[in-house]
Formats: structure tokens, sequence, C-alpha cells
């Protein structure tokens, strides 16, 4: 297949470039606001001044702030595994170490939930914007402004108060049951992973598939009115051909582009889901390190955001790029 | 006598806007005998496209249609769902207004002629693939074609991939909506002659839809003058281009158009057309019109036939050619 | 019914831009409803004092009380009263919407318009910043802006408005572009009118409503960011509003106190503030663009 060469080695850069300004932004707003990382820990834990300066060395902070940020820029990013610092709250762990266990919760749990909302709302959109004016389409309508003014973890505490306190259908919270002990990848173990993650994951997909929706269903307000949807229907095309390869396979381009810049949204809210259902993902980590004033280790959760985040759009690049064939053939 | 392909009865179309309902086409009447070429000519925006896509059953909500059309003895207006799918395309097939934009950007052209045949024939893939390399050679195109898409196309290319998907079918009768207004003059040139050619080759009737007199005099056999959503004339090609009876005509043939696509004026037709929100109740081109009298204005025309067959909408009808 | 339509109709019969634009907004069903829940907001927001019968730091009873009508909401782990605290924090948080989203309206249409008017390499920086910070999950960097500048109202203020502006400057960069082309602003061009004049007589005119609709989103927006804040014990703890009765009854353990109402209530008051803002904002949008609206023609 001919990708175009030049239109991935554009989003490439490109993407290069958003992790250089994320990281930028997690190296300088601390010291912006305040003078040095090591203040506000001491601002926070009192530490005597001898450890202060013991920091001070340790983070380059006598040195001018472009140094600094080189320092960051290598430890973080020319360094494997990247070396984010220790965390405070659970010295001697490093960061990464403990990021490297709260990712894939995190990765598994917002990855099911994007997978299922995005095809279930692409295909609702698909048949509201088809079908305009009609039943699911007003359903889909009053959903979405519903959904959408709602804090996604208010939505998360809604279904933990009906179907887990009132219904305990699922269980309140965690990722596992603490007497889960099959070995990992059995039937068992994966059984009960599935049943925690349901919530999580209800909510995530509940809160996330309206948004879909629309956008699928407004792109197709435009589609239905140009030229080739109208010959198209002219033509006599049997109906399943008119949705798919013509509402959905030219809705689908404005949708990948959108998933890919709502990837973010959808991250952030699922740190908030997280924490109301204590499952064991960045978020969780987030939380703790907030309440914990545990600095190297929020840093450390923005950084694996950015790169979770800027990495989730350069694939939906690829795939844009792959199915789009102006772009595929230019 | 020929058999009529395609009979329109006071066939009106209305499309609600915000500031007023739209009269698209008001109170036409047509018939297009099988086999011949049939012209409809009018300053854009008089309803052209409309009465192609009425043909077709292809008018969308909010639009409503009033009136009777028959295509091969079927009510076009009655048709409904599978029965509707299955008439579009196998019996009227269209090149539409902008060519250009008529097929879908993300398809390969090959897909988008297989699957034309595909849904209205059943047939496999390879038969379909077969029958497109076989209609693009009709069209003087090379079979590579197939795989690319239509960005990968000239104008020229795109305006003869869609006249070869429009005869796919072999359709009674194929409406040509503007076919040339998009390319440059030698393109057209070709389009023409081919459409021509293909046209003999299917027995198919045609519809040429044109603001273009010239071009509808070159092709056509009959031609229906429609300005404002009416045909102020109709008749035989030859007589109407000739010795027009309608004022309308006249202003149309000495203007030796060139209008733009959006058909901004005609430069020597004084006046601009009325809108057709609220139209006036008297002859609608009254107002432009130098030889209109106080009837003119009061009221509407009635049809008269003149005695080689052709039908006039006017108070006055050859008084354009007085100055002769 | 029909009688009161034509009255309304003729409140409004004068056809001047406003009035139609008025007429058409208190027409719509939507736009009406809207209007009628923000006002009624807006009211509890003045009048909270009135209203509230307590103080909402004020402990005045046993904690965790469940409702009755001494305590319509009953009390928090503190003994606290909740309705006075919903009260209270409706205030706030209309503050916080609405102070936010005049912040991100003003950002992201100077942004807009300057990225789409200038055009060239203006155009190219811009963007390719404000995408950027599209890209960023922004309730994530809010957190960790608001971690570093510590809790309280500037502090969320700040960090929603600018993580916020960027989606409103594309919006008014894509409309300024699409009115450039239109055949009235190019012919000012060629008729060399200044460029303050096209800007701000030709075309900031023809986007207000849109500018309108969507700071109203951004008010929801800007409460639930607030919310969100508030939820991870960001926001201020010196004052109240919907997110931090939210948040005290997570912590607290409402679910396990009777507090169902106390929980629930903060986030259904963010909902209904939302359809209200959401709903005004499809008024507006429609009048503007009624190719989206699902209300038939
Ligand atoms: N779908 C529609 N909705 C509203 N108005 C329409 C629609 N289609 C056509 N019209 C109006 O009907 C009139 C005739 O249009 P059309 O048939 O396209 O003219 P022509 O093809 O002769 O240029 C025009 O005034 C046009 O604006
Ligand atoms: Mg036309």
């Amino acid at each position: 297949m001919g990708l175009s060469v030049r239109f991935l080695v554009r989003r490439a850069l490109y993407a290069v470039l958003t992790f250089f300004i994320a990281l930028l932004m997690i190296f300088i707003i601390p010291r912006l606001i305040a003078v040095s990382p090591v203040e506000i820990i001491a601002a926070s834990q009192q530490l005597p001044p001898s450890v202060i300066k013991l920091l001070t060395a340790q983070f380059g902070l006598d040195k001018p702030l472009y140094i600094q940020f080189l320092l960051y820029i290598k430890n973080v990013v020319f360094t494997f595994p990247p070396n984010l610092g220790f965390s405070y709250e659970y010295y001697p762990q490093s960061v990464w170490s403990m990021l490297v266990i709260s990712l894939p919760w995190t990765l598994f749990l917002v990855g099911s939930s994007v997978a299922v909302s995005a095809f279930v709302g692409t295909m609702a959109g698909l048949y509201a914007g088809m079908n305009r004016g009609k039943a699911l389409d007003k359903l889909l309508t009053y959903t979405s402004m519903a959904t959408q003014s709602m804090p996604y973890f208010w939505i998360a505490i809604m279904f933990q108060i009906i179907l887990a306190v009132v219904l305990r259908l699922f269980p309140i919270g965690g990722a596992i049951s603490i007497t889960d002990t099959s070995p990992v990848m059995s039937l068992e173990y994966i059984q009960d992973v599935l049943y925690h993650a349901m919530l999580p994951m209800i909510t995530i997909v509940v809160a996330t598939t309206p948004v879909y929706a629309i956008i699928m269903r407004n792109t197709l307000a435009d589609i239905i009115r140009e030229d080739y949807m109208v010959a198209g229907e002219a033509k006599g095309l049997r109906k399943s051909r008119l949705y798919y390869k013509y509402g959905l396979r030219n809705g689908i381009l404005p949708i990948v582009s959108l998933i890919a810049v709502h990837f973010g949204y959808v991250v952030g809210g699922a740190l908030l889901v997280e924490i109301v259902f204590s499952y064991p993902g960045v978020g969780t980590l987030l939380f703790n390190a907030i309440l914990s004033h545990d600095y190297p280790m929020i840093q450390g959760v923005f950084y694996i955001l950015g790169i979770t985040v800027i990495g989730a759009n350069f694939i939906a690049d690829l795939i844009y790029s792959y199915i789009d064939p102006r772009i595929r053939y230019s | 006598m020929a058999t009529t392909i395609a009979d329109i009865r006071g066939l009106s179309v209305t499309f609600p806007s915000k500031k007023g309902t739209v009269r698209a086409v008001d109170a036409v009447d047509l018939s297009i005998e099988e086999g011949s070429i049939f012209g409809i000519a009018g300053e854009s925006g008089c309803g052209k496209t409309t009465i192609g896509l009425s043909l077709l059953g292809m008018i969308r909500e909010p639009g409503s249609v009033e009136g009777t059309i028959a295509v091969n003895g079927k009510d076009v207006t009655s048709l409904r769902g599978e029965e509707r799918r299955l008439f579009r395309w196998k019996e009227v097939s269209m090149v539409f207004q902008g060519a250009m934009n008529s097929l879908n950007p993300v398809s390969s052209v090959g897909e988008q002629i297989t699957e034309v045949i595909i849904d209205h024939t059943g047939g496999t893939r390879k038969e379909a693939m077969n029958r497109a390399a076989d209609l693009l050679r009709k069209v003087r195109l090379p079979s590579d074609i197939l795989r690319r898409y239509p960005h990968q196309l000239s104008g020229g290319q795109k305006q003869r991939v869609v006249i070869a998907m429009a005869i796919a079918l072999s359709p009674k009768l194929i409406i040509a909506d503007e076919p040339t207004t998009a390319l440059d003059v030698v393109s057209q040139e070709h389009i023409l002659r081919l459409l021509k050619e293909v046209v003999k080759a299917s027995g198919s009737t045609v519809v040429i839809i044109s603001h273009d007199l010239s071009l509808i005099a070159d092709m056509c056999d009959r031609l229906a003058v429609m300005y404002l959503g009416r045909i102020v004339e109709s008749g035989r090609a030859q007589d109407v281009l000739s010795s027009p009876a309608h004022p309308y005509t006249r202003a149309l043939i000495d203007s030796n158009i060139t209008l733009d696509k959006r058909g901004k004026k005609v430069e020597s037709i004084p006046g601009y057309p009325p809108s057709p929100i609220n139209l006036p109740s008297n002859c609608r081109f009254s107002g432009r019109c130098p030889f209109a009298t106080n009837e003119c204005f009061d009221s509407e025309p009635p049809a008269s036939t003149l005695e080689d067959g052709r039908v006039v909408y006017c108070y006055h009808p050859r008084h354009g050619n007085e100055g002769k | 019914m029909k009688i009161r339509e034509s009255k309304l109709e003729r409140l409004f019969r004068t056809e001047s831009g406003t009035d139609t634009f008025l007429k058409k907004l208190l027409m719509s069903r939507g736009g009406m409803t809207g209007l009628i829940i923000l006002c009624a907001l807006a009211v509890i927001s003045l009048l909270s004092s009135v209203i509230a019968p307590y103080s909402p730091y004020a402990i005045i009873a046993k904690p965790y009380l469940s409702p009755s009508s001494v305590h319509l909401f009953g009390t928090d782990g503190l003994g606290r009263d909740i309705f006075s605290q919903m009260i209270y924090g409706t205030s706030l948080s209309l503050e916080i919407g609405f102070v936010s989203a005049i912040g991100i309206t003003t950002i992201g249409t100077l942004v807009g318009i300057v990225s789409g008017y200038v055009g060239s390499y203006v155009d190219e920086v811009l963007m390719r910043f404000v995408d950027v910070m599209l890209v960023i999950p922004s309730i994530a960097f809010m957190i960790f802006v608001s971690t570093i500048m510590g809790p309280g109202v500037i502090s969320v203020l700040t960090v929603i408005i600018v993580f916020g502006w960027p989606p409103m400057s594309r919006m008014v960069r894509s409309q300024v572009l699409s009115l450039k082309k239109r055949g009235f602003v190019e012919s000012a061009v060629v008729s060399n009118s200044t460029k303050p004049f096209i800007l701000f007589r030709m075309i900031l005119p023809n986007i207000t409503s849109l500018i309108l609709a969507n700071a109203l989103l951004a008010v929801i927006y800007a409460i639930i960011a607030d919310a969100s804040l508030a939820f991870i014990g960001l926001a201020s703890t010196t004052s109240y509003s919907w997110g931090t009765v939210l948040y005290n009854a997570q912590v607290e353990g409402a679910i396990y106190h009777n507090g169902i109402l106390w929980i629930t209530l903060p986030g259904l008051a963010i909902a209904v503030t939302g359809i209200a803002m959401t709903l005004l904002a499809r008024a507006f949008g429609d009048i503007t663009d009624p190719r989206y609206s699902t209300e038939g023609r």
C-alpha cells in the first residue's frame, strides 16, 4: 500500500513537536509558579535545609534553566527506562516502576471503552444522521445533551450507587478480588478482571458514546447534501451500501480525527472514574500522589499521559491516511 | 406515431424555505417520445434540474411534488421502497450537473460502476467488473481507470465515467443535466460527440438539460424553454430556434448566452427574473418583456398551439419576430 | 395554546434584527426552557443568603442526619446543613461558570479572529499551538497546574480559562475563514475598507450568535471542570461550589450514611444547568445554522 510518506512524516514531526511542548509545560509550569520543585516539596513536607540542598544538587537546580531542561529531556527521553525520579510517598520506588504497574490498567480501561463507544457511537450516529428527525435521532440528541451536561465522575457515582450498592450486580471498586489467587491469564482471572472493569467501562461508554454519535450525525448532515450522496440514492443502490459505503466511509474520516483529539478528554475523565471505583490505574495513582504531595509522581503521571495521548493521535493519523484514498494516493 | 416514454402532467414541485415556499416547478406538462432527444432550456434556477430529479422520484423531504409523472407506464410519484429503488437507474438514469462531485470520493471508479450493476442485477463481482471495463471502452477510457479514485481523474475523465455509469443498466431514459458546463471547450466538444454516439448505440431516450440553447439546437429533436418554473414554449427544436414564438425564447437566443455556472444574469435580457418565492399571478416574464401589454401584467396567458404544433404561453406569440 | 402563540408574536412584531432574534429564541421550546432554568438559577444565587436557612459552614446539628423538614437534604459529616451548602454552591458554581466563560470567549474569539483574518504564518503558529493544546488532556493538565498553584477560586479560574479557550478559537477561526470568502466581505476588501471596519462591523456581527452559543457551552464546561478539580480536592476549601459539596459527599462516605440525596443533588444541579445552557446554545445555534436542528422545519 502506497501510504503517503510525506503526510506521515509531517504527522510524525508534528507528534514529536507536541510531545516536546508537553514536556516543556510539565517542566516549566512548576518553575513558573513556584521557584523550584524542591521548594514546593519543602513547603509541603517541611524538609530540613540539608535535604533541600541535596535535592537541589540532584535536580541540577543550581544550574541555568535551559541546562535543567536539557537535563530533564536527557532523563526522560534519552534514558531507558526514563528516569522520572523517585516517589516521595513510596520511596525508594521509582516513579517509572509504579507507572508501569498502573498504566496497563488505565490503557485496558480506556482502550476497551473507547473501542466500544466509538463503534456504538459511530453506528448510532450513522443511523440517526441518515434518518434525520426520526426517533433515534431525537433520542440521541437528548441523551447527548444530558450526558454532556453531567460530570463524568458523577455518572460513575450514580452507577456505583445503583448497580453496585443497591442492586449488587457489580463490585463497588477495585480491579480484581482480593481473594483472587488464580494465575494470571487463566479464565477465572480474566473473568474476575472483566467483572471488576464493568462499572468503570459502562461509565466511560455511557459518557462518550453520545459524543461520537453526535459528531457522526452532524458530519452526515453535511454529507447527505453532497452531490455524490444524491447520486448514490438516484442510482438505486441498496440501503446498506448507501449507509456504509457512502455515509460511513465518508463520515468516518472526521470521526477518526475527532476520536484522536477526544482521546485526551476520555483519558482525563477516566482518571476521575478510576478514583470513584478505586481502580488501580494512573488516575488513582495521581489522586494519591496529589493527596500526599508526591510531585515527582505527579510529573511522571503527566509524562506518561502525554505519551499515551500523543501516541494515540499518531495512530489515528496512520489510520486516517490509510482509509482516506485522497491521502493514500497522493 | 411514436410512443411516449415519459409523460408529465401538471407537475409542481415546492420547497419550504425561511422566506416562503419556493415553487421550483409550477404546473408543467411535458411529454417525451421514445427514442428522441429532448432538450430543456432556460436560465439557471428556472427548475430544469428539479424536473430531472422528479423523473427519478428524487425530490427529497421537505420538498413536495404535485401532479403525475409517468415513465415507461409507471407512476413515479407513487413508487416506494424497493420498487422505487429498482426503478431508479434501471429505467431512468442521470448524468448529474457537476459530475465532478457526483462521484463518491472514497471509492474507486471500478467499485462505483460495479456496485450499480450488482445492486440491480445481482450478478457476481467478476461479471460486473467485465461489464464495467466494457462500459469504459464505450466512453473511450482505458480500463486502468477502474482502479483509480475520483481525485486522480481529470474533469473530462470524470464526466466520461459518469456517462459510463448512466448507460450501465441500459435505461429507457437518460437525463443529462448540463453535461458540459464545468468542462473546457475541447472536452466539451468531445463529451457532446460521445454523448451523441452513446445515445445512438443504446437506443435510449435522452433529456438534455442546458442553459445553452446552441448546445440544445445541436443535439435535440424537440425542446421546452422554461422560465421561472414554467414552460413558456415547447415544440420541434428547429421550429423554435428558427422562429421563436415567445419573447423570452427570442431573448434567450439573442443573448447568445454565456452564463456562468451560477447564472448571475443574462446580459441582454433587461431586468432580473423574479424570485420563485411569491410568484406573480400574471405572465412571469411581463416585467422584463418589451412587448408586454396590460393583459400580460394582469393575468397568466393560456397555452396556444401554433400551426407547426408548437405550444406557447404568451398573449402575443411571435411578437418577438416582428422586428426581423 | 394557539392564542398564546399569536400574542407572543404580536409582542415581537417589529422586524428589527434583535427583535426577530429574541422572538425566535422565545418561540423555540428549547430556548424558552433554557432561559427559564437560567433565570431561576440566577434568582437562587442572588438571593442565596435569603433562601439558605443556615450558613454553609456552621455546625448546627448532628452529623449525617437524614433529610427532614428541618434539614431538607440532611447534614454532612460535621453536622452542617447540606441544603444551605447547595444554595450557596449555586452562586459560586455559576460565578465560576460565567467568569470562566467570559475569559474563554474573549481569548478564544481574539485568537480565532486574528488567526483567521491575518492568516499566513501567524495563523500557522497559533493553530499549531491550539492543536497541541487540544491534544493534551486538558482536565489532567488542569489538575497538574492547580496542584502546583494550590487550591482556591483564582487557581481554578486560571486553569479553566487557560485550558478552555482553544476549541473556541478553532470555531471562530473557521467561521472567519468562511466569511472571508463570502461576497460582501470580499468586495469590502477590494473597496479598501479599513481592517477594523471589516473585522468589527462585518465579520464580528455575523458570528456573534455562534460565539454566544459557544460561550454558553463554555459555562457548563467550566462548571464541570470546577467540579472535577473539586472532586480530587483541588477546589477552594473555604467556599462552597457544587463540586465541593460533591467532593465532601464522596470523601465523607455519603453512600454509607443515608446520603443518597447529598451525593446525587450536586451532580443533578450541574446536569440541569448544563441542559439549560445546551438548550439555549442550541436555540442560538439553530437561528444561525438550522442545518443541525432536530426540530422539524
Ligand atoms: N432542495 C431544494 N430546496 C430548496 N430550494 C430548492 C431545492 N432545489 C431547488 N431549489 C430551488 O428551486 C429553483 C430551481 O432550481 P433548479 O431546478 O436547480 O434550477 P436549474 O436546474 O434550472 O438551475 C431554484 O430557485 C432553487 O433555489
Ligand atoms: Mg440545474
